[in-house]
């Protein structure tokens, strides 16, 4: 608790000289961020509920990081100081977009930046070049997310956006493997994401829909592929399922809250449909071995169709089953 | 009409876990004195003008306001006594009506004769006189319903789930006999009949299986499975030209009351709830009562927020204020003030229930004392899902919500607004990561609703 009297000692001598008028007003984004990073909002319910649930953004994204953290340290052991380098990268140029962004705007950060770069240091390889990450970051988060109203509000998942960037326009640059690209993880990977990914869903931050739908698309798509004559490649059942990012995608990037579909029905489809693509696209080669990214990132371009042709159906089901004798 | 009577199971849903429920002993009576207040911001969708003047001396049953544009709607005092003020807005617009209650109760005496031998133009002409037909809610939108459109049918909820809720059973142990008349009340003005909804824990504990002529329906799941809107989403969703009514169990007791007597008796047993609550337990009193006579009740040592009604949904009125009309519960909650350092970095908060798993006090559902506090900032709406979880009708909450935010009106009764009332949502809101006030847009939307309608 002293701890906390002292930051707030800090932050109230901050507050005159971040305010409107004060000299360092163009810090102001960074100390409302860090405002409400540090503490819960004063003010109490006002209208509606007189109480809420504990829950809040700086909860939510801070509980992704840390079920991240395992396969961040599995990528730390894999690929040294030069995934540090490239996680170090992907948050500063985020952070700044970031604090750029809220600056004009008149906003206040939210935690999202920091899922966002992580995933996209542990979808790179981790000798990629670091300036071609930074420009990747700072396009995923300015056309990706800011362009769209900020978090929350964006139809792609920006960390596939700066994924897709460097893999489309610098495939040379971004040629070897990544974390998520090994072609069949070690136990240690799988370890680390299955148990990061099965507490994300159990704790209920992600929902079970999406992640049960793409698991069990990719379990038959990878069957089909098992079928003769399929233009699909020779692999494994297992290495299919296994490699390629397709456990880490169907976990932490179908499951997406924003730019997955939002209706019950939907995530479900949603889910399938990326896992069916994931597999299918894992061999084509412009997909450079990673099936999930642009899977997922179609698929999020038809999530709003998904969810309108669910609600149609649904509400066409719900008055066609009610009984009326009059 | 509707041909459902097997045991409905709600399953989405959750019951907050919150310390200070009503014992069910009754502590108090209390004694009509001091200032009454009614407000006419509690019926919706109502023009209101005065019908007493200042000083005037009204009797339980006199009206005390009619709507403009249908003066047979008119609220009457449920309190004997002399006028004291008459509230008006700037723009002359009647707000509420302050009664000082006289010391012996005098009740206006109706000349109701045996239901059997009254028709239905008498019956409906002595609802209107005696104001018990504001106490009517008409769904959708939760009106004052006209008196010349009769309903499809009647839906009551005999059983309560919001945080803390009222025990009926033991509130209405002795009223049956008044509950009875009411049904048959209902039953001569309604189409379709009337339907009551027990909890299936309770089915032969609660006094109300034993209503005859009614539909009964047994529910059992967590909160809102009491609300009347979710059940009316369970038997028969309302669609576009229906027209229902629900009445609240002390509202029926009260019609029951007055087909009996011939006077209005508003009078009900109010719980008195929450952490804050000493001595949790019920009080006798009329609606509009003031605050001041629950002052044993509220921990003056701590700030308090007294609320009429429950948690979610009721109005914060303040130690001056008083009772709403159609309220049995009033709820204490400590008022949060301190900014909580690093709250969000615990993974358990015993005080601060979540539903999310992500918390796990969430496993050990221990009830708790639970404050006023927001508990984040607001941020724009990402709740996948979150909402359906604990909303049990077929309805897409949050594209109900972004469709009244376009303001929508077509997709919005597409989406479903006309089966939700602001007390439907409500949990939806608790359980916002967004902090978003949801209860406000769904009144907005109705609103807008009604604005409609109106063209």
């Amino acid at each position: 608790m002293r701890e906390g009297k002292r930051w707030q000692r800090i932050l109230e001598r901050m507050q005159p000289l971040c305010g409107s008028n004060g000299r360092l007003k163009w810090l102001r984004a960074l100390y409302e961020s860090l405002d409400g990073f540090l503490f819960a909002p004063s003010t109490a319910t006002r209208s509606g509920s007189h109480v809420r649930d504990a829950i809040d953004f700086n909860h939510i994204f801070g509980i992704v990081v840390l079920l991240l953290l395992p396969c961040a340290a599995v990528a730390a052991v894999v690929g040294g100081w030069h995934f540090i380098a490239l996680a170090a990268v992907c948050w500063a140029s985020a952070l700044v977009v970031e604090f750029v962004a809220a600056q004009l705007l008149h906003r206040r950060m939210d935690g999202a930046f920091w899922v966002t770069s992580l995933i996209v240091a542990l979808a790179v390889p981790a000798t990629a070049p670091l300036h071609l990450v930074a420009v990747a970051m700072v396009f995923a988060i300015l056309i990706g997310k800011v362009a769209f109203g900020g978090s929350g509000m964006n139809i792609w998942n920006p960390a596939l956006l700066a994924v897709a960037l460097l893999t489309y326009a610098f495939p040379d640059a971004v040629a070897g493997p990544s974390f998520l690209h090994l072609e069949l993880m070690p136990w240690y990977a799988i370890v680390a994401v299955g148990l990061g990914g099965l507490l994300l869903v159990f704790t209920g931050i992600a929902s079970w829909r999406p992640v049960l739908g793409s698991l069990a698309g990719g379990a038959i798509a990878a069957a089909i592929c098992l079928l003769p004559d399929m233009p699909f490649g020779e692999m494994p059942y297992l290495a299919r399922l296994l490699g390629g990012g397709f456990l880490f995608g169907s976990f932490f990037l179908v499951s997406d809250p924003v730019s997955c579909a939002q209706t019950r029905w939907g995530m479900l489809v949603s889910g399938l449909l990326c896992g069916v693509l994931a597999i299918l696209l894992q061999n084509v080669p412009a997909a450079h071995g990673d099936g999930m990214m642009p899977a997922v990132l179609l698929v999020n371009t038809f999530n709003p169709l998904i969810d309108r042709c669910v609600i149609s159906l649904s509400i066409r089901r719900k008055w066609g089953r009610r009984v009326r004798n009059d | 009409m509707y041909n459902l009577t097997q045991h409905i199971r709600i399953r989405r849903g959750w019951d907050i876990p919150v310390t200070g429920a009503a014992e069910r002993t009754t502590t108090l009576k209390v004694v009509p004195r001091g200032q009454y207040c009614y407000r006419t911001d509690e019926f919706r969708n109502i023009d209101p003008r005065p019908l007493v003047p200042k000083d005037f001396e009204v009797l339980a049953g006199t009206p005390l306001w009619c709507d403009i544009a249908r003066p047979d709607v008119q609220f009457c005092s449920p309190v004997s006594g002399i006028v004291e003020a008459v509230v008006k807005d700037d723009e002359g617009h009647l707000q509420e009506i302050r009664i000082r209650a006289a010391q012996e109760q005098s009740y206006l005496q109706f000349p109701v004769a045996k239901l059997a031998s009254m028709n239905r133009n008498t019956i409906l002409r002595l609802m209107l006189q005696s104001g018990l037909w504001s106490l009517l809610v008409q769904r959708p939108f939760g009106i004052i319903p006209d008196p010349d459109s009769l309903p499809d049918a009647v839906f009551i909820s005999a059983f309560s789930t919001v945080p803390l809720a009222p025990d009926y059973d033991y509130s209405l142990a002795d009223s049956l006999e008044a509950a009875q008349m009411g049904v048959d009340v209902l039953l001569r003005l309604s189409r379709g009949g009337v339907h009551v909804s027990l909890h299936s824990d309770n089915y032969a504990g609660t006094p109300f299986h034993k209503l005859s002529g009614v539909q009964l329906h047994p529910f059992s799941g967590p909160h809102p499975t009491g609300n009347v809107g979710v059940q009316i989403a369970s038997i028969a969703p309302i669609r576009k030209g229906d027209r229902v009514w629900t009445v609240s169990m002390d509202s029926l007791v009260a019609i029951g009351r007055f087909f009996l007597n011939g006077t209005l008796d508003m009078t009900r047993k109010v719980a008195v709830t929450g952490p804050s609550a000493i001595n949790p337990s019920y009080v006798e009193c009329l609606p509009g009562c003031p605050i001041s006579e629950f002052s044993t009740y509220i921990d003056h040592l701590h700030k308090v927020r007294v609320i009429s009604g429950d948690m979610l949904t009721g109005r914060e009125v303040g130690t001056e204020g008083h009772l709403r009309v159609f309220d049995s519960q009033l709820t204490l909650l400590p008022e949060s003030e301190d900014r909580e350092f690093l709250g969000w970095m615990k993974f358990s908060r015993p005080d601060k229930p979540s539903y999310s798993l992500s918390y796990l006090s969430r496993l050990q559902g221990r009830s708790a004392r639970i404050a006023t506090g927001l508990n984040g900032f607001p941020h724009r709406y990402m709740a996948e899902g979150l909402y359906e979880q604990v909303m049990p009708m077929e309805i897409f909450p949050a594209f109900l919500f972004k469709a009244i935010l376009e303001g929508d009106t077509d997709e919005m009764e597409r989406l479903g607004i006309l089966e939700v009332l602001e007390e439907d949502v409500a949990l939806c809101e608790y359980v916002c990561p967004s902090k978003l006030n949801l209860q406000n847009i769904i009144t907005e939307g109705i609103r807008l609703m009604l604005q409609k309608d109106k063209r």
